[in-house]
């Protein structure tokens, strides 16, 4: 008796192998040809944002509302650019392939941050006319949010936040009012805001800095710090105020490139 | 003749605990109340800080019947606003009746002001609340949702009382605070406390001191129906810890 095959029920795949209908193997199923627009030597630069800021977007909002849930998270990142602003590899992984960004949880929110929301939700008390006391970044002490509320000086944050990279490799203390090993003079990098979501279940924001390496050599950066530029009660504008600073790992920064350090918080209920 | 010994009835409060990652309430013991636990890492994120919400409630004659504590979830996009105003960035707080009120923190050099009430102090007038973060408690329930402006149904205010921020902890790996207040059920029946919030006070961006000022939501909670008796009271609280 001649068994023939039911040519109804098989598929054959390209290397010639008889498989039931519908259960072709991941290996003998032929793949649609991958889209390539290029590598980031080639993309212009709209394409290098629009992939960034998708890639960006949707890693945040798909973490946040799938697993944080309840309080504040943040977490930095790191990248690097080079003179025309197109990304430069970090490094590389275990298996050779290039790392384009790092990424850490952040929670070293110092004691200068604490203070500051204490101050917020102190009950004023005209009569005390006490202040909150901060340190700026070179050991200052400041007064801050003066509460004889009626004197015109009742100043708080002003200015944009600044980001600074160091070389420290100490760990962290909730007493630090700096970066352990500031590079290049502790030169800051302006931060800019932009807010991913804010919906139903959280709100979402970042905040990035970028400095680029003029000193003709190559340096390493260790930590990042976010700073807040505060007013102090008696006028003085700009007055560096360590927030948060982290460990990030060893990143080379040759000359001419820019580092690009980004904190990005998570409100979630 | 026989002396009977009637063993004097005490009733002790009861103290529960809800732990992170637990859905129910534990009893636990007054220490176990107190305890500070590690905070933890949400993969791959850090922690800002953490905050845990508890709320103690009080018999007419003072004493503690009930106490509860759990990790709060509830920053609300006031909270989240005014954070990113620490660094800078202008910021549109949403009052308690839902209006987008523009304040004047954080804009240039000079004039950035906190949003600080410029009121009679507390206790001068029956008709303000008082300046700084305020407590409210409510008997509406609702879903937990981080756009939210006002309590479901508020119920009982601090009138007369306080609100009060204490440093509890300064070291070199936390700092925490603790902001609570005592509410006294002054209505002639039982409340049924189901939600607690965290107002502040803030002034609009005219920044005159005679401004009316408004009221912004930062924190709220559900919280199982914990009946206060007229007569009695019930202490919210906030626990913000700061660990690096």
């Amino acid at each position: 008796m001649k068994h023939e095959l039911n040519q109804e029920a098989f598929a054959q795949t390209e290397g010639g192998l008889f498989v039931p209908r519908g259960t072709l193997s991941v290996h003998a199923q032929k793949r649609p040809p991958r889209k390539v627009i290029g590598t980031p030597a080639t993309m212009t630069a709209a394409q290098i944002r629009s992939v960034q800021r998708h890639m960006k977007r949707q890693d945040i909002i798909t973490q946040a509302n799938k697993r944080l849930r309840g309080g504040i998270y943040a977490r930095w990142a790191l990248e690097l650019r080079d003179d025309k602003g197109r990304p430069v590899p970090i490094g590389k992984d275990k298996r050779g392939r290039d790392i384009w960004i790092k990424r850490g949880p952040c929670h070293s929110f110092v004691q200068n941050y604490a203070i500051m929301v204490r101050g917020f939700l102190q009950h004023l008390d005209t009569a005390l006319q006490a202040h909150e006391q901060i340190t700026e970044d070179d050991g200052t002490f400041h007064l801050i949010r003066d509460k004889s509320i009626n004197t015109g000086n009742n100043l708080y944050a002003t200015g944009p936040g600044v980001m600074k990279f160091g070389a420290g490799l100490g760990a962290r203390d909730a007493t630090d009012i700096d970066l352990q090993g500031a590079i290049m003079s502790g030169l800051e990098g302006i931060t800019t805001f932009n807010l991913v979501q804010e919906v139903a279940a959280s709100s979402i924001y970042e905040f990035e800095g970028q400095v680029q390496n003029t000193t003709g050599g190559l340096f390493t950066i260790e930590e990042m710090g976010l700073f807040g530029q505060i007013t102090s009660n008696l006028g003085i504008f700009d007055v560096t105020t360590l927030l948060a600073s982290d460990l990030t790992g060893s990143t080379a920064v040759a000359d001419t490139l820019t580092v690009l350090g980004r904190y990005t918080f998570t409100f979630a209920v | 003749m026989t002396t009977l010994l009637i063993p004097k009835f005490e009733r002790k409060p009861v103290i529960l605990r809800q732990f992170p990652d637990k859905r129910n309430f534990s009893k636990v013991s007054q220490d176990d109340f107190d305890l500070v636990l590690p905070v933890k890492d949400k993969n791959g994120w850090g922690h800002v800080n953490r905050l845990d919400a508890a709320l103690s409630v009080f018999a007419p004659d003072g004493e503690l019947l009930r106490q509860m504590r759990w990790p709060a979830k509830s920053y609300v996009r006031n909270m989240a606003r005014i954070f990113r105003g620490f660094m800078g960035h202008p910021t549109t707080l949403r009052t308690q009746a839902g209006v987008d009120q523009v304040t004047p923190l954080s804009i240039a050099d000079g004039n950035g002001q906190l949003p600080t009430l410029a009121l009679p102090p507390f206790g001068g007038s029956g008709k303000q609340f008082g300046s700084g973060a305020i407590f409210i408690v409510g008997d509406g329930v609702a879903l937990e949702d981080h756009l939210r402006d006002n309590l479901v149904a508020p119920a009982l205010t601090p009138v007369d009382a306080r609100q009060g921020v204490r440093t509890t902890v300064q070291s070199t790996v936390t700092m925490t605070l603790q902001c609570d207040a005592a509410i006294s059920n002054g209505l002639s029946g039982s409340v049924n406390v189901t939600e607690i919030a965290l107002f502040f006070n803030g002034i609009d961006n005219s920044s005159q001191s005679n401004s009316p000022g408004f009221y912004f939501l930062l924190a709220y909670d559900g919280v199982a129906s914990t009946p206060v008796a007229a007569g009695g009271s019930v202490a919210p609280r906030y626990i913000l810890d700061f660990p690096v």
